[in-house]
C-alpha cells in the first residue's frame, strides 16, 4: 500500500455516505455523568442533521452534522459532509434538519484545507447558538462531541483532550472518544459548552480528530456578502490549496535540509516536522538484491471530493543494493523498479490523464535519468499532480529510485520543487566514480 | 527451338522451358519445372512427356483436377501438347511455341539462389536455433536480476524459441497448404536473420530514446528503419515459400511495410481510454556521460509539459457550475 492509500485508509471521515456507512464498528460510549446530561440538553437547540441528496433518485448521499455558530447564525460543518453540492451542485440538495425544523442550504464559503464549510439557512430563525472559543486546554481535559452517529439521532459522547497531532501540515487536535460516521461537522466543546472544535475524523478505536475551533472564527470572518456560486467557491479552493502547497513545499529540500544516508547516496529525509518517515529493508522473492526502502510523507491528505484527495506531497527512496550484481543486471533490476506502474485516485470528470516528459539532469554530484508526469485538477483551477521519478546512470552496485509526488499544487512550485529535490540528492565523495 | 510456355489468366508468361527438357513436372510445389500458382492447381499437378514418335503429351498426376483444351468443358487425364493445341490447368495455359515470346517478362526458372541455397542446408538450420537458443540463454543469465541465472537463461530461451517456432510455423503451415512443402528449416533461418536484426534495431530505438528523449524525428526515422525490416522479413518468408512471383512478392512487403509505418505513426502519440494510472518508461543505460540539463533548466522545461496538461480536455469542470451551490 502506498503511502496516500495509507493515509486515506486510516483517515477515515466521519460523513455517513454509502463509501463509510460499513468502513467502521460502531465503538460505545460510556454512560454520560450527570453534567452531560446537562450539556446535552443546553446544547442539543444548537447542532444539525445535515442531509445531501440526489435529486434524481432523490435518494440520501451523505448524512452529517452541525452547528449555528455565533455571530452569524449560520451552520457550521465539514466540508467534506456537503461536497457533492459543491462539485456537483445541479444534482445535489441539502437540507438542515434540527427538533422539528427542517430547512434548505446552500454553501456560502469553504475552507478545503480544514475540511470547514459554512452553509447559509435562510429560513431558520432562533436557532441557539455555539460561539467558538480558544481555550487553553490541557492533555487529559474531557470534551464532549456532538452528532448524529450512523444516523440513529442526535447524540453526545464523552472523550479526552490528547494535545495537537503530530506529522500534519494542518492542525487537528487528538481527541480519545468514540466518533463514528455520521457524527461529521458536530460540534466538540467543554463541559461548559466553549466550542472547541469540529469532528471530523477518525481512525477507529476512539483515535478521533477535531479542527480546532479558531479556523471555524477564521472562516466566519471572511463570509462574502452575496451567495457565491459553486463555480466560484472551487476557485476559492484552489486558491486556499495553492497557498498551503506555497507553504508547505517552498521550504523544503533547501540546502543544508536534513538527509539520510543510503547506501554512497544522501537524499532528502524529514524535511519539516509535519513529516514522518518509514523504512524497511528486505530481499525481494527471486531478486538478487537486497532492497531499502525509506519514505516520507505527512499523516494526512485534503479531502476535494468523494473520489479525490489531495495529499500534497510525499516522497520515497528505493536503494537497489546490488554488490553480487553485475552492472548489467543492476541496471535491470533498476529499470523495473522505475517503471513499477502507480495508481492515484480521481476521474474522469476531475483530472486530466498523465502526462509524462523525461530528461537527463546532471547534479553537482552525479547525472540522473528523471521522468515527470502530471495531471491536472480539472475543477480546481491552476492546480496540478505530479510525480517524479529519477534514477542516477552509470551506478555500479548500488542503485537508487526515487519518487517524489506533489498533489494539489501550482505549476510553478511543481517546477521549483523538482528542482530543489533533485539537487538535494548527492553521492558521497567516496563512492564517486 | 521450341518452348513450353505457361501463360496466367491475364496472359502473361509466366514459366519457359526448352522442349528439350522434357519429361517435366507442372503444378504449384516449387520444385516443380513449371509452377503454376492457383486455386485450381495441385502441388504436382502434370507432367510433360516426350512420346516415341516425338510427340509432346500431358498427363494428369495423383489427385490433381485434370486438364482441358482452352474454352472447352471437358476435362481429360491426357492431352496432346502441339503449336496448335495448347493445354489449359487451372486458369493458366500451357503452349508449345517455335519462337520464345521476347516482349514478356518471363519468371527465371533457374537454379536456386545462393541465399535460397544456403538456408536450406541443414547444420546452417541447426545453426540457427542454436544461435537463438545461446542467445536467449545469454539475455537470460546476463541481464536479469532475478537469483537463479540458470532458470532465467533457461526460460528465456526456450521463450524465444518457442515465439519463433510459433510465427515460423505459421509459414511453413501456409506453404504446406499453397505449394506442397512447409520448409520450416529454411524459415526458422530467416526469422533467427530477421530477429537479429529487429534486434539491433530495437536497441537503436532504445538508445536513441536514452540519449535524445523526446527526440521525434530521430524516432519516426528508427520506426521507418523497423517498418523495413518488417517488410524485408516478409519479403524473405515469401520467396522461401514460393520463387515465383518477384514482383509480386516486393510490392506485397513493401505494403505491409507502408501500413505498419503508418499505422504505428498514426497511433503512436494516442493515451488510450482515460486513466489514474501512471506507466513510466525508462530506458537506462550503463553509461553516465549523456547529455543533461542542471535541475533548474529541468524544472523550467517542464513548461512544455503544463501546456499540454492546459489543452487536455479543455472542457473544465467550469462549465457545470453557475448554479449556486446547494440551490
Amino acid at each position: 500500500m502506498n503511502l496516500r492509500a495509507y493515509v486515506v485508509a486510516t483517515g477515515a471521515l466521519l460523513v455517513l455516505g454509502p463509501r463509510v456507512a460499513h468502513s467502521q464498528g460502531i465503538v460505545t460510549a460510556a454512560p454520560p455523568a450527570g453534567d452531560v446530561a446537562q450539556a446535552f440538553k443546553r446544547l442539543a437547540p444548537a447542532v444539525v442533521r445535515i442531509e445531501v441528496r440526489e435529486t434524481g433518485a432523490v435518494a440520501l448521499s451523505s448524512v452529517g452534522s452541525g452547528f449555528f455558530a455565533a455571530p452569524s447564525g449560520r451552520i457550521i460543518t465539514n466540508y467534506h459532509v456537503i461536497s457533492r453540492l459543491v462539485n456537483e451542485p445541479g444534482r445535489h440538495r441539502g437540507r438542515a434538519t434540527w427538533g422539528s425544523d427542517t430547512v434548505d442550504i446552500q454553501v456560502l464559503a469553504v475552507d478545503v484545507v480544514h475540511d470547514l464549510a459554512v452553509l447559509d439557512a435562510p429560513d431558520a430563525h432562533g436557532a441557539a447558538m455555539l460561539t467558538p472559543v480558544t481555550v487553553n486546554l490541557l492533555k487529559g481535559d474531557r470534551l464532549l462531541a456532538m452528532g448524529h452517529p450512523r444516523d440513529l439521532g442526535l447524540s453526545i459522547v464523552e472523550g479526552t483532550y490528547n494535545g495537537q497531532v503530530e506529522h500534519v501540515l494542518t492542525p487537528r487536535l487528538h481527541f480519545t472518544g468514540p466518533l463514528n460516521p455520521g457524527m461529521s461537522g458536530g460540534p466538540a466543546v467543554t463541559p461548559a459548552g466553549a466550542l472547541v472544535g469540529v469532528n471530523v475524523a477518525t481512525m477507529g478505536e476512539e483515535l478521533a480528530f477535531l479542527v480546532p475551533a479558531e479556523f471555524v472564527t477564521r472562516l466566519l470572518s471572511r463570509l462574502p456578502a452575496t451567495l457565491p456560486t459553486a463555480d466560484a467557491l472551487r476557485r476559492d479552493m484552489a486558491t486556499q490549496l495553492g497557498q498551503m502547497g506555497v507553504d508547505a513545499l517552498d521550504a523544503l529540500f533547501i540546502p543544508g535540509a536534513p538527509t539520510v544516508q543510503l547506501g554512497p547516496y544522501r537524499a532528502p529525509t524529514e524535511p519539516s516536522a509535519a513529516f514522518q518517515c518509514w523504512g524497511d529493508a528486505r530481499e525481494p522473492k527471486d531478486a538478487a538484491y537486497r532492497l531499502v526502502v525509506h519514505r516520507c510523507g505527512t499523516d494526512e491528505s485534503v479531502f476535494l471530493s468523494e473520489d479525490l484527495n489531495a495529499g500534497l506531497v510525499y516522497f520515497s527512496h528505493q536503494l537497489l543494493d546490488g554488490a553480487s550484481l553485475s552492472r548489467i543486471r543492476l541496471l535491470t533490476a533498476s529499470e523495473q523498479a522505475f517503471n513499477d506502474k502507480l495508481t492515484f485516485d480521481g476521474t474522469a470528470r476531475e483530472t486530466t490523464r498523465f502526462r509524462c516528459t523525461t530528461g537527463n539532469v546532471r547534479t553537482a554530484t552525479m547525472t540522473f535519468r528523471a521522468e515527470v508526469c502530471a495531471r491536472r485538477l480539472k475543477s480546481l483551477y491552476g492546480l496540478y499532480e505530479a510525480v517524479m521519478r529519477a534514477t542516477p546512470l552509470g551506478a555500479t552496485a548500488q542503485s537508487l529510485v526515487t519518487t517524489l509526488t506533489m498533489s494539489g499544487v501550482r505549476f510553478d512550485l511543481i517546477q521549483r520543487t523538482v528542482a530543489r529535490y533533485l539537487a538535494s540528492i548527492t553521492l558521497s565523495p567516496e563512492t564517486q566514480e | 527451338m521450341s518452348w513450353i510456355e505457361v501463360v496466367d489468366a491475364n496472359g502473361r508468361v509466366v514459366a519457359r522451358r526448352a522442349a528439350e527438357g522434357v519429361p517435366c513436372t507442372v503444378g504449384s510445389a516449387l520444385d516443380n519445372t513449371l509452377l503454376i500458382e492457383g486455386p485450381d492447381v495441385a502441388p504436382y499437378h502434370a507432367r510433360i512427356d516426350r512420346e516415341a514418335d516425338g510427340r509432346l503429351t500431358v498427363t494428369v498426376l495423383g489427385q490433381s483436377s485434370g486438364l482441358q483444351r482452352p474454352g472447352a468443358p471437358e476435362l481429360a487425364m491426357f492431352l496432346a501438347l502441339t503449336p496448335s493445341a495448347p493445354v489449359a490447368v487451372g486458369g493458366s495455359v500451357i503452349r508449345l511455341v517455335d519462337e520464345a515470346t521476347r516482349d514478356v517478362s518471363v519468371v527465371a526458372s533457374g537454379p536456386e539462389p545462393r541465399w535460397r541455397e544456403f538456408v536450406s542446408r541443414r547444420p546452417v538450420q541447426w545453426g540457427a536455433a542454436a544461435l537463438l537458443a545461446i542467445s536467449g540463454a545469454a539475455i537470460g543469465y546476463f541481464t536479469m536480476p532475478g537469483s537463479e541465472r540458470a532458470v532465467n537463461a533457461l526460460a528465456v530461451a526456450v521463450a524465444l524459441v518457442l515465439a519463433e517456432c510459433a510465427w515460423v510455423g505459421l509459414w511453413a503451415i501456409t506453404g504446406r497448404i499453397r505449394h506442397g512443402r512447409a520448409r520450416f528449416g529454411e524459415h526458422f533461418v530467416v526469422a533467427t536473420a530477421i530477429a537479429i536484426v529487429g534486434w539491433a534495431v530495437a536497441e537503436l530505438e532504445s538508445w536513441q530514446q536514452f540519449l535524445l528523449p523526446g527526440a521525434g524525428a530521430a524516432a519516426t526515422v528508427l520506426l521507418a528503419v523497423t517498418a523495413v525490416v518488417w517488410a524485408l522479413a516478409i519479403l524473405l518468408h515469401l520467396r522461401v515459400m514460393n520463387q515465383a512471383h518477384w514482383q509480386k512478392h516486393v510490392r506485397i512487403a513493401a505494403g505491409f511495410g507502408v501500413a505498419l509505418f503508418v499505422m504505428v505513426l498514426a497511433v503512436r502519440d494516442y493515451q488510450g481510454p482515460w486513466s489514474s494510472d501512471i506507466e513510466f518508461s525508462a530506458v537506462l543505460k550503463p553509461f553516465a556521460r549523456v547529455w543533461a540539463s542542471s535541475p533548474d533548466q529541468f524544472g523550467e522545461s517542464l513548461t512544455k509539459l503544463r501546456g499540454q496538461l492546459d489543452k487536455d480536455d479543455e472542457e473544465p469542470a467550469a462549465t457545470v457550475a453557475e448554479d449556486t451551490a446547494g440551490s
